[in-house]
């Protein structure tokens, strides 16, 4: 799916939500949702061979290692955020917060072994003194 | 009057560094081989395989150049591409960090949530963190290991300065010569080890953690140490050099136009120290004349064996670090440009200590060498 494609969905999409028949209806909200949806994945889609690009770029340095987790924690913050901005159209609030409570969460107990790493580091610097 | 107030401060300063000196009876020769093997045997392993014929002549043999310009230039070129190959994947290795945190910067304005960038932030400083800090506690063990090998070899150096000195008939020389270069050693060693390298490596640590916080205190605290390290290593670096000049051992020689471009050059590389370093820089030019016109090329290569290295990895890892920091500003990842551009500027300080260990070897090795010119 290109630019081009999206673009007429998106159309597509505002068009048949402004549909008096589908305006006021529980259709509207599906529609939003799966152009979300749809959006989120055709993003993905895009960058995922510039993530394996970066990730070629990184191999055999040190950031190898660190490479999955930190592209796991941008899959975290996207996915959180756009599944919290959708809750919010759809009018719940508090479900979209709780979502990026998890998101933020998730994020900070993956970088748990980052932080300590960088304890054990500072660590061994300091021990000799 | 300011004259005679320094010439008593100097003498009350001397008086404070005083050693006492005694007189001994003339070594036998065969105390003197087993001097020399105890040298040998402190020449680290890696430089002495290099150097297998230079170091089997004994010292009564003359100077030869069996180590021709090209190996010098072999000797120069290897560490140089090993470095660049090290640091070149380093590079790498920060830029993908720096672009995946530039990515999310550049998303941010389409995304609600700050939260949920901040958290983002705080992952990706983590990792750049990381990587940046097993670098650099690397080079760091690394740059002490050369000074702590320094004074090894240099304390390696008195037992035999002194039986030189001795079986030449100059035996008050040899004492006062080991005496005084013992308590110079000790002196520097006690300065790097004790006051310099933790002060740098709390500054490293204060660094990492002030990039976590808003927190003014800890670079008010780092300026502090900063400023300490600055006036220890420079005072260090002056008194020394001035030890080595009322010593005459190494008359300075002219200001030639190579020694200008060296001084131009630490200008660029060198700083902190650059005025005390670059004046001292003639002093270096005798020293290591008079090294060359001893030993040869092979003394040359000595030094190079040993300086070289370390400074080419410190140098490279400091352009390392504001090539990234430049990239960081290129792709508007302020915070990470922070990052990377302080400890970039903290790693001058480093380049610093290791140029001032790379001069005290230089003036050790033509002291050492110039103990040797007594026998002839």
């Amino acid at each position: 799916m290109n630019i081009y494609q999206i673009c007429g969905l998106a159309l597509c999409a505002a068009v048949g939500c402004m549909l008096p028949s589908v305006k006021h209806s529980e259709y509207s909200m599906a529609i939003r949702i799966c152009f979300g949806v749809m959006v989120f994945s055709t993003c993905f889609l895009f960058l995922s061979p510039y993530f394996k690009l970066i990730e070629n770029f990184s191999k055999g340095t040190l950031m190898e290692s660190y490479f999955p987790l930190l592209t796991k924690c941008l899959g975290i913050a996207f996915l959180s955020e756009i599944t919290a901005s959708v809750c919010r159209d759809a009018g719940e609030e508090s479900i979209a917060k709780n979502v990026e409570l998890i998101g933020k969460t998730e994020i900070i107990i993956l970088s748990f072994p980052l932080l300590q790493k960088l304890f054990e580091i500072t660590d061994t610097l300091l021990g000799n003194i | 009057m300011k004259f005679k107030f320094f010439l008593l401060f100097l003498l009350l300063l001397l008086s404070s560094f005083s050693v006492s000196v005694s007189a001994e009876d003339p070594l036998d020769y065969d105390t003197f081989d087993t001097e020399w093997e105890i040298f040998l045997k402190e020449i680290p392993s890696d430089i002495a395989e290099f150097l297998p014929d230079v170091l089997s002549e004994s010292l009564t043999d003359t100077p030869t150049d069996r180590v021709s310009a090209s190996s010098l230039f072999r000797y120069v070129l290897d560490p140089l591409l090993a470095g660049i190959g090290t640091y070149g994947k380093f590079l790498l290795s920060l830029v993908s960090v720096l672009v995946l945190c530039a990515l999310f910067e550049v998303l941010k304005s389409s995304l609600r949530s700050e939260a949920m960038h901040g958290v983002f932030n705080l992952a990706g400083n983590l990792c750049l963190c990381i990587t940046v800090c097993t670098v650099q506690t690397r080079i760091l063990d690394y740059a002490f290991s050369f000074f702590s090998r320094i004074c090894t070899i240099g304390n390696a150096m008195i037992p035999v300065m002194t039986t030189v000195y001795t079986a030449s008939g100059n035996i008050t020389l040899g004492a006062v010569n080991s005496g005084g270069m013992a308590l110079f050693i000790a002196l520097i060693e006690n300065v790097f080890s004790k006051i310099l390298a933790p002060i740098l490596k709390i500054c490293f640590c204060f660094h990492y953690i002030s990039a976590f916080t808003t927190d003014r205190y800890l670079n008010g605290v780092n300026k502090i140490l900063k400023s300490v390290y600055t006036t220890v290593l420079t005072t260090t670096m002056t008194v020394f050099s001035l030890a080595m000049g009322a010593k005459q051992l190494l008359a300075a020689s002219s200001d030639n136009f190579i020694i200008k471009s060296a001084r131009l050059a630490l200008g660029t590389f060198v700083p902190l120290v650059t005025s005390s370093v670059s004046g001292s820089l003639s002093t270096v030019a005798t020293a290591l004349s008079l090294i060359k016109n001893t030993c040869g090329i092979a003394g040359i290569l000595i030094v190079v064996i040993m300086v070289l290295p370390i400074l080419t990895s410190v140098i490279l890892n400091r352009t390392v670090l504001n090539l990234a920091s430049s990239v960081a500003s290129l792709l508007g990842a302020t915070k990470q440009e922070r990052i990377l551009s302080d400890t970039a500027s903290l790693c001058g300080y480093l380049v610093a200590l290791v140029a001032c260990a790379a001069l005290l070897f230089i003036y050790l090795l033509a002291l050492f060498v110039k103990a040797t010119l007594a026998l002839g």
